[in-house]
């Protein structure tokens, strides 16, 4: 088979699974596998994240040493090349203990609900983006800014070219659109989360204010979310075959919420986007941080053979039986894979599969993201991903 | 003297506005120390049924933020009363997010349910090496030893801290708790702790126990 044929097999397997209509050929590996690729190839995390030449020679090392399906991550998670030169100080680096943290963010006072609701284009290009980029405070910032289009550009060219080696010369999928990665991302109550209020002020602002931070979801959605989903039903009906799915939502600030505050704040948006991929025949990827049982009866409504979820913190083999309309994705755990042996590490990605995957409806990958040393031992993820990919059911 | 009952449910419940007239109306009584003292007392009983609350699934984390911002305006608004409270310490809690990780929203957390049920809370701030928990244990004598972490490689730098405790010859005569995200049964063990939470208000409650 050639890299154009195994990249359109990859792509199959993954559409197949989350259908759930036959039994599938085999199990398809995400690859959840983030900063821990670096230093499994052998550099540091800021000698990698600066210079893409590296970044691609530690793309090809995980190609080369581990049969994956999807990689998803391919070196655009922290683009500190690009956020630095307008001093975005976000990212903290450490290359003795090879960690790299996010500082936690919060570029909006909660006096500021009006403001945002009443414009929020004006109030995220005026107020949020110069909080968050220090150098674009200065009044000549013409400069700076011209030098972030030089690196934003180059930063794409970077992409563009991983793309290239990952699909030509090693077969693997875009695992989604990758031009369409705030479709994928963007919702009004995870802007609110992850940039604007952060965990401990929208916690707050809920129990205080909650019909503010209702009007604040709807204003945002109404600016940046809905035109995207009226764009997306002008698009052909059916799944896209350049890639594995066509939506991709990260589920982060569901994690703080009760029943009542998810069908409230959150559920409004997944609801717009059940109803498109049904409409539409699209697929959907949720990942989904922390545990998400509470929210069960929600997720049960997902149209049939439209949605997979993979969970970071849940028993996923109660998750796959409580919610049997979606596909499930992940389970193998970082605690195994980091400090266990290699046969256990196998054994248990056999239960895994026998246990979820007879359906088709499972996508085997890690729970967490993979981002540290002992997350993983090379040798648990060698014979991990050789026995998915050579196990038929 | 104020309706104490009326004040742990308001906490309780989570009622800012009522918690913060009950303690304006208090605040301009001139109390005494007994008095001032019954008041913190009734906020920390709230405090527990907030933890109660969590752990029969009816808060979650938001509520669990909320309820540390809540208590630490209680706090503030009690200040000017509260040095003349002597209130008596039931233990001490050397705190601290663990080498490599700057989470603080947890432990910070941790730290006001602690402080409001008597322990006395030395926290040592966030990306804290293991020799800064040894360094401040000796200090201060502490019986209990509280690590934070949200990140996975956390739970290497917690197993490095009882390590040294080991070392030192110090681990017998502290107990270990360990919280956040990653932590649970099996990191517990692998780190060599006394016990894990996911949650500070039960976290508080494990180490009320282990100071009883």
């Amino acid at each position: 088979m050639n890299t154009e044929e195994l990249r359109k097999e990859r792509i199959q397997l993954f559409k197949d699974a989350i259908r759930m209509e036959k039994k599938p050929k085999r199990i398809p590996y995400f690859g959840n596998l983030w900063s821990w690729k670096i230093i499994d190839a052998g550099y540091k995390l800021s000698e990698a994240l600066f210079d893409y030449e590296i970044m691609q020679k530690v793309l090809r090392h995980v190609f080369e040493n581990y049969k994956i399906d999807v990689l998803y991550e391919t070196g655009w998670r922290n683009p500190v090349q690009v956020t630095s030169i307008l001093g975005n100080e976000e990212y903290i680096i450490n290359d003795d203990a090879n960690s790299i943290n996010i500082k936690d963010q919060c570029f909006m006072e909660a006096e500021e609900y009006d403001e945002l609701i009443k414009n929020p284009k004006k109030f995220l290009w005026e107020k949020v983006v110069p909080r968050k980029n220090k150098l674009l405070r200065e009044e000549n910032n013409s400069g700076h800014f011209r030098k972030f289009l030089q690196k934003y550009g180059e930063f794409g060219e970077f992409m563009g070219k991983s793309s290239k080696i990952m699909q030509e010369e090693y077969g693997l999928p875009e695992f989604a659109d990758p031009m369409a990665a705030f479709d994928h991302w963007g919702n009004g109550y995870e802007l609110l989360f992850n940039i604007l209020r952060g965990i401990k002020g929208l916690s707050i602002d809920i129990r205080r204010d909650p019909e503010k931070v209702s009007a604040a979801i709807e204003a945002l959605d109404e600016t940046f979310v809905k035109p995207r989903f009226e764009r997306g039903k002008k698009l052909p009906k059916g799944s896209n075959k350049e890639y594995c799915v066509d939506m991709n939502p990260v589920m982060l600030g569901h994690t703080i919420l009760s029943p009542k505050q998810f069908e409230k704040f959150y559920w409004p948006h997944l609801k717009r986007i059940s109803d498109f991929a049904e409409s539409h025949d699209k697929l959907v990827y949720i990942f989904a941080e922390g545990e998400s049982s509470r929210f069960y009866e929600f997720f049960q409504e997902f149209p049939k053979g439209h949605f997979a979820i993979h969970t970071e913190q849940d028993d996923i083999f109660e998750l796959k039986k409580r919610v049997p309309n979606i596909a499930v994705a992940g389970g193998m755990k970082s605690t195994l894979l980091g400090k266990g042996t290699p046969q256990e590490c196998v054994d248990y990605a056999k239960k895994l599969i026998d246990e979820l995957g007879s359906d088709g409806g499972y996508i085997f990958s890690e729970n967490k993201m993979i981002s540290y040393e002992q997350d993983c031992k090379a040798e648990n993820l060698k014979a991990v991903s050789e026995f998915v990919s050579q196990y038929y059911l | 003297m104020v309706d104490l009952k009326e004040l742990t449910q308001a906490v309780g419940e989570l009622d800012e506005e009522k918690v913060t007239g009950i303690l304006k109306e208090f605040l301009k009584t001139d109390p005494n120390e007994e008095d001032v003292q019954k008041v913190v007392n009734a906020c920390q009983q709230g405090m527990g049924i907030v933890g109660e609350l969590f752990e029969k699934n009816e808060y979650f984390v938001g509520d669990l933020i909320y309820a540390g911002e809540l208590l630490n305006g209680a706090i503030d608004l009690l200040k000017p009363v509260l040095g003349s409270a002597n209130s008596e310490k039931v233990g001490k809690i050397v705190l601290g997010t663990v080498s490599g990780d700057l989470h603080d929203i947890g432990k910070n957390i941790f730290k006001s349910m602690a402080e409001a049920a008597g322990f006395e809370v030395y926290d040592l701030g966030v990306d804290q090496p293991a020799s800064a928990f040894i360094e401040k244990v000796k200090e201060v004598k502490a019986e209990i030893v509280g690590m934070s972490g949200v990140l996975t490689l956390s739970i290497e730098s917690m197993k490095n801290v009882v390590d040294e405790l080991k070392e030192n010859g110090m681990r017998d005569s502290v107990k270990v708790i360990i919280g956040g995200n990653p932590v649970n049964k099996d990191v517990c063990e692998f780190v060599g702790a006394d016990d894990f939470t996911i949650n500070a208000a039960s976290g508080v409650k494990i180490c009320q126990q282990w100071v009883k």
